[in-house]
């Protein structure tokens, strides 16, 4: 049985760092902009339950995966990789590979800072479809929107990169008014707060709307936001 | 105890605190406020972005035009006679 949305789903294992946010806030809107919708493993950051099972809904409930594997640095405090990046991948792949009929139809694009970096850790990936964003938001979003573009047997109509860059700017330049009337720092903001934002946001600023342009007052440039809230992580923080 | 109902886009637990009608009347308050503030500007003003149409630095005087100078009527060699005059 498919689950609800499962066709508009896109499950988007990346970092969570706050040098990788740039990009994790442009393909969250990229991917709704095209008319998806993004799932993450921080939707699950409540405390309550088993994290691994969790995941493992959420990659059911998806068709469709963006996997950013370019941190492969040791972390600092532990002097030890993180592996959850590729543990959620090898889930995805799997499903693909051994679940129904529906799972298998799942697709992925792997993303890396470099094209062929991945041979040299990850060799095993040969085949899949890699792509390198060079840590630069814009080419993260142009990765995803090919991707999406061939999405559903082709039928997906998403707009092109530089439509979508030009209304995720105009969305930045919204955010901190938006944040003002939520009562909210954008820093607090979580990720099912963001994806919920953006959702509203598109349905009232169609493709086709035309801006006023910036504002005197705007403060944001599309790429100095603050990360997402951990609620997980943050003492004191909502969630 | 938040009274407020939960009418959501998506499932209550994806949503955090946010109902729909906050979402909604936040981004229509502020599209609304950034759409009557260029409504207030210049069309072309507009156009080119909240830059254009600040003061102009004041204009600096214009040099003074020099002062005309005097036509001179060019002499004409003494004893010479105009051609068309004939003999």
């Amino acid at each position: 049985m498919t689950p609800d949305g499962y066709d508009r789903s896109v499950f988007i294992n990346c970092p969570f760092d706050a040098e990788y946010q740039p990009i994790l806030y442009a393909m969250v809107f990229a991917v709704h902009d095209c008319g998806f919708k993004a799932r993450m493993a921080l939707e699950v950051d409540d405390g309550g339950g088993v994290r691994i099972i969790k995941i493992k809904r959420i990659v059911r409930q998806c068709r469709y995966g963006i996997h950013d594997i370019s941190r492969v640095q040791v972390d600092p405090a532990s002097g030890l990789p993180r592996f959850n990046l590729p543990l959620e991948l090898g889930l995805f792949l799997g499903a693909q590979e051994y679940g129904s009929r529906e799972q298998r139809k799942k697709r992925s694009l792997v993303l890396d800072t470099e094209r062929y970096r991945y041979q040299v850790f990850c060799s095993d990936l040969a085949g899949q479809d890699v792509r390198a964003h060079g840590n630069d938001p814009a080419r993260a979003v142009a990765a995803v929107r090919a991707m999406l573009a061939t999405a559903l047997e082709g039928e997906a109509q998403v707009p092109g990169v530089a439509a979508i860059l030009a209304r995720y700017a105009d969305f930045l330049a919204e955010l901190p008014e938006l944040c003002d009337m939520l009562h909210i720092d954008c820093g607090e903001l979580q990720f099912v707060e963001f994806r919920s934002l953006i959702a509203t946001w598109l349905a009232r600023h169609p493709l086709g709307y035309v801006s006023p342009g910036p504002m005197p007052w705007d403060v944001y440039s599309p790429f100095d936001l603050p990360p997402f809230a951990y609620p997980a992580r943050t003492p004191g923080a909502r969630g | 105890m938040n009274a407020t109902p939960w009418r959501t886009v998506l499932p209550v637990d994806e949503t955090g605190r946010f109902t729909r009608e906050q979402l909604e009347i936040a981004v229509n308050e502020v599209m609304e406020r950034r759409r009557a503030y260029a409504a207030s500007r210049p069309l072309v003003a507009r156009e080119r972005g909240p830059q254009w149409g600040a003061p102009l630095p004041p204009a600096r005087p214009a040099a003074a035009a020099p002062e005309p100078e005097p036509y001179v009527r060019p002499r004409r060699g003494r004893g010479r006679r105009r051609p068309e005059a004939g003999r």
